[in-house]
């Protein structure tokens, strides 16, 4: 019983299955239990991780951001841009990161002054800031990927320190960071009340608007670092890049556990939930499995995960999850 | 009775433990009109929710032309020909009249096309039948005036074979002219054979237009009458009322302190759009102020506007004799004005959240350091004032939302005491409580008098401004009345100018 109260918690009901399929695949290939491959796999969902981590905030504050995918093409095409007006120095490379970054947030901070002050859903708010976003890239960069940018740059985001890569530690601090913020600052608990019951926020008093215009510059900052780590560690800047990467975002945060709804969200699960996309991407890859059934799989296992984590699945019939994590269905 | 449309004999109703109906009998004849009247909570709604088949009653027998009939939902309650008319009027306002009346009932010419011909010649012949041939068929009911949409309504209830009309507070947004043109109306249909229950606590209107009255009184009949040269106002107020024992409140008996807020000549629109006007009154420290009036005639606005919630259209505010501008909860806040909502689940809690984090909802800085959360602040903070409010330690860490609704009203409350608020407005606070929670919340709101707090109650009991406040106001149609000092006033005068029968100063 303390296990799964345990479990449920502090959000580890995804380590089941986590395990599961990392003893599958040390079983059925090779090549898993790899330290290249590890580092593989870090690699990939870091960018994943970045943006996730923002949009976990989001989430639990009520609110969505569709157009973080194109605000990663736009910040790697801005700063490739830099670059390539001549740029060059020590300076350029601090320069670039803080213009990575101002890109990134500024278009958040955008996408919070329509919704709180014009008071658009964010959902249709951010899906035409992402085409818009997604057409100035293509213009900017003239439709083509855009290399030539110093290795002082790219070696900020790329390669390993301690042994570990750039990336991965990144995403790693970062988590930290945004972990700290939602849980233990006036600002989380305001996120997460907001998400609760906007209403009863706005009559105690706080400033709504103020908080949401935080809440989206933060989730574009995170994703303007996610371009920058995207770019240099792929040492090209594309106008196309990021496709999809929102909604993988979503796809991570909901199967971690932090619903939908708002109002209560984890931080520790969106990893989780990131680790096990993951590792079921990588193990399509080892096991050989065809390109084209990959989306499939990833799919259905965004459906999986979601329906079990569902309130009337856990309710109707004693769910897998509720069994291991003890997962409380809410309350009418 | 030979000419008895309907009969509702011995109807008991109960919500969850409390009589809201005992035993009532109500006798409908056939082309009258029939008042039934009595205060809030006497059991009007839901002896016509019955009738409508919204809710079951769980004793008694309803008989239309004595048939026994059971009415098992609003469609039953159709097909024998009732028809509610509430407030909200129940109209599509982007359908055009001719829509509306036939809304789920088209005319239709062979099987798939609509028959508009048909439709509007019926419409307009209804139109016509009740006076009104000016209501164009293809208008939008959004926008016709208020008086004209009710008769759409009307119509639309004929068409469906309406025989009696259960009409709940008909003019309450009508003028004088509209409401000689409806009476004129619901005469032509009582000259038709249909029957109309109606509603009001506009008590010279229900002397005017009725034949017959049922009075209600804490759910029990108490008297069923015919109107006469004999009935006027004060006969009618003194059956609601009756002779009740004044029930015990604890109030606080501390000397009041200098003046806290002062509100000058507000004016402000209520919920149906009407202007509400030459608002004023003042709260002292260590002070209770009761704002009382029936329901509908603006008290939760009127805390709205003070808290920034609502436009205010006119008027001023006064804070320690200095201006101050409202215009958002935020200006309240920093001005240490507290608000308890009347709605509690939809703008007092967060209710996914523990109740220890929505106490401290307003207070953050004051458990912060350069916005980082301490827990141990906060937890102090909170149980500091919990004893107060016999709050158990054990609710902190519980969601808001598996709290009891009087523990979840202390939770509202605790919240503005601990935001150090000095003005404190509750609206409705003992609404949706149980009894015991309810005598508790009183002495709470006592308490916090003594606290030097300034407290301002907006409630449509008023047995409970009565009892809790020191200063009481009486907010009715025509304007404020008051103030009142505690004891200058009993239930009865209190009654008297809420429906508006005399004027007290």
């Amino acid at each position: 019983m303390r296990i799964r109260a345990a479990v449920s918690r502090f959000h580890l009901e995804l380590l089941f299955p986590i395990i599961v399929i990392a003893s599958g695949l040390s079983v059925a290939s090779p090549h898993f239990l790899n330290l290249q491959n590890f580092v593989n796999i870090g690699n990939q969902i870091a960018i994943n991780v970045i943006i996730a981590l923002g949009m976990t905030l989001l989430i639990t504050g009520g609110g969505i951001d569709l157009s973080v995918g194109s605000n990663v093409a736009l910040t790697g095409v801005i700063v490739a841009q830099f670059f390539q007006m001549g740029a060059h120095g020590a300076g350029s490379v601090l320069l670039a990161i803080l213009l990575g970054l101002g890109v990134g947030v500024a278009i958040g901070v955008v996408n919070g002054l329509i919704i709180s002050l014009l008071e658009v859903p964010p959902f249709i708010c951010t899906l035409g800031t992402m085409t818009t976003l997604r057409g100035l890239a293509l213009i900017a960069s003239n439709g083509r990927p855009i290399m030539g940018m110093p290795d002082r740059f790219l070696n900020v985001f790329y390669g390993f320190a301690a042994g570990i890569p750039k990336p991965v530690i990144t995403a790693l601090l970062l988590s930290i960071l945004v972990a700290f913020i939602l849980n233990k600052t006036t600002f989380g608990r305001k996120t997460k009340a907001i998400g609760g019951n906007e209403r009863c926020v706005r009559v105690c008093g706080i400033n709504i608007v103020g908080m949401k215009i935080l809440m989206y510059g933060l989730v574009g900052g995170l994703a303007g670092m996610a371009g920058l780590v995207l770019t240099t560690t792929m040492a090209t800047a594309e106008p196309l890049a990021g496709t999809w990467y929102e909604l993988e975002a979503i796809a991570v945060v909901v199967m971690g556990g932090t619903l939908l709804e708002g109002g209560k969200g984890t931080i520790l699960g969106t990893l989780f939930g990131a680790l096990l996309l993951g590792l079921v991407r990588n193990g399509l890859n080892l096991l050989r499995v065809h390109a084209t059934y990959h989306t499939l799989v990833v799919g259905l296992l965004i459906l999986f995960s979601v329906v079990i984590s569902s309130d009337s699945f856990a309710g109707t019939t004693r769910g897998l999850w509720s069994r291991i994590g003890g997962r409380n269905p809410s309350k009418k | 009775m030979p000419d008895t449309l309907l009969r509702m004999e011995k109807i008991c109703k109960s919500f969850g433990g409390i009589l809201a109906l005992k035993d009532v009998d109500f006798h409908l004849r056939k082309g009258e009109v029939h008042g039934l009247v009595g205060e809030n909570g006497a059991g009007k709604s839901t002896l016509m929710k019955i009738l409508c088949g919204i809710i079951q009653a769980e004793r008694g027998k309803i008989f239309l032309e004595d048939r026994e009939i059971h009415i098992a939902n609003p469609h039953a309650a159709q097909g024998h020909g009732i028809a509610m008319i509430p407030q909200e009027l129940l109209l599509v306002r982007e359908l055009t009249v001719m829509q509306n009346l036939f809304l789920g009932r088209e005319l239709r010419a062979q099987r798939v096309f609509l028959n508009k011909k048909k439709m509007r010649e019926m419409t307009e012949e209804i139109l016509a039948n009740l006076d009104s041939p000016h209501i164009h068929p293809n208008a939008l009911v959004g926008t016709l005036p208020k008086a004209n949409q009710q008769i759409v309504a009307i119509a639309r209830r004929l068409l469906q074979k309406g025989r009696i009309f259960i009409m709940d507070e008909p003019t309450a947004a009508l003028t004088q002219k509209e409401t000689e043109t409806l009476f004129r109306i619901i005469r032509k249909l009582s000259a038709a054979g249909c029957s109309t229950v109606y509603i009001s606590h506009r008590l010279e209107e229900v002397l005017e237009i009725c034949d017959r009255f049922t009075v209600l009184r804490d759910g029990s009949v108490v008297k069923d009458f015919k109107n006469s040269a004999e009935v006027d106002t004060q006969a009618l107020i003194c059956l609601m009322v009756g002779s009740r024992i004044e029930e015990e409140f604890p109030h606080s008996t501390a000397q009041r302190g200098r003046e806290v807020l002062r509100v000058d000549h507000l004016a402000f629109r209520n919920y149906q759009g009407a202007l509400v006007r030459d608002i004023s009154f003042s709260i002292h420290e260590s002070e209770v102020v009761g704002i009382t009036g029936l329901v509908g005639v603006g008290k939760s606005e009127l805390g709205q506007t003070l808290m920034g919630l609502r436009k205010r259209i006119a008027g001023s505010f006064f804070i320690d004799a200095r201006p101050v501008t409202i215009r958002s909860p935020m200006d309240a806040l920093r001005n240490r004005i507290g608000y308890v909502s009347e709605d509690r689940r939809e703008e007092g809690l967060v209710l996914a959240l523990e109740s220890q984090y929505n106490m401290t909802l307003s207070s953050l800085p004051q458990i912060s350091t350069a916005s980082v959360l301490s827990s141990s602040r906060e937890r102090k903070l909170v149980t500091k004032f919990m004893d107060r409010l016999s709050m158990k330690e054990q609710y902190l860490d519980m969601e808001a939302q598996q709290l009891s609704g009087g523990n979840q009203q202390k939770v509202v409350i605790l919240r503005q005491i601990i935001s150090d608020a000095r003005i404190i407005l509750l609206d409705e606070p003992t609404k949706g409580i149980d009894v015991g929670a309810k005598s508790e919340v009183s002495r709470i709101i006592g308490e916090l008098s003594q606290g030097k707090k300034a407290i301002l109650i907006l409630s449509s009991e008023p047995r409970e401004v009565l009892g809790i406040s020191d200063i009481i106001y009486v907010l009715t149609l025509t304007g404020m009345q008051g103030p009142f000092k505690r004891g200058d006033l009993n239930y009865s005068q209190l009654m008297a100018i809420e429906f508006g029968q005399t004027r007290k100063n």
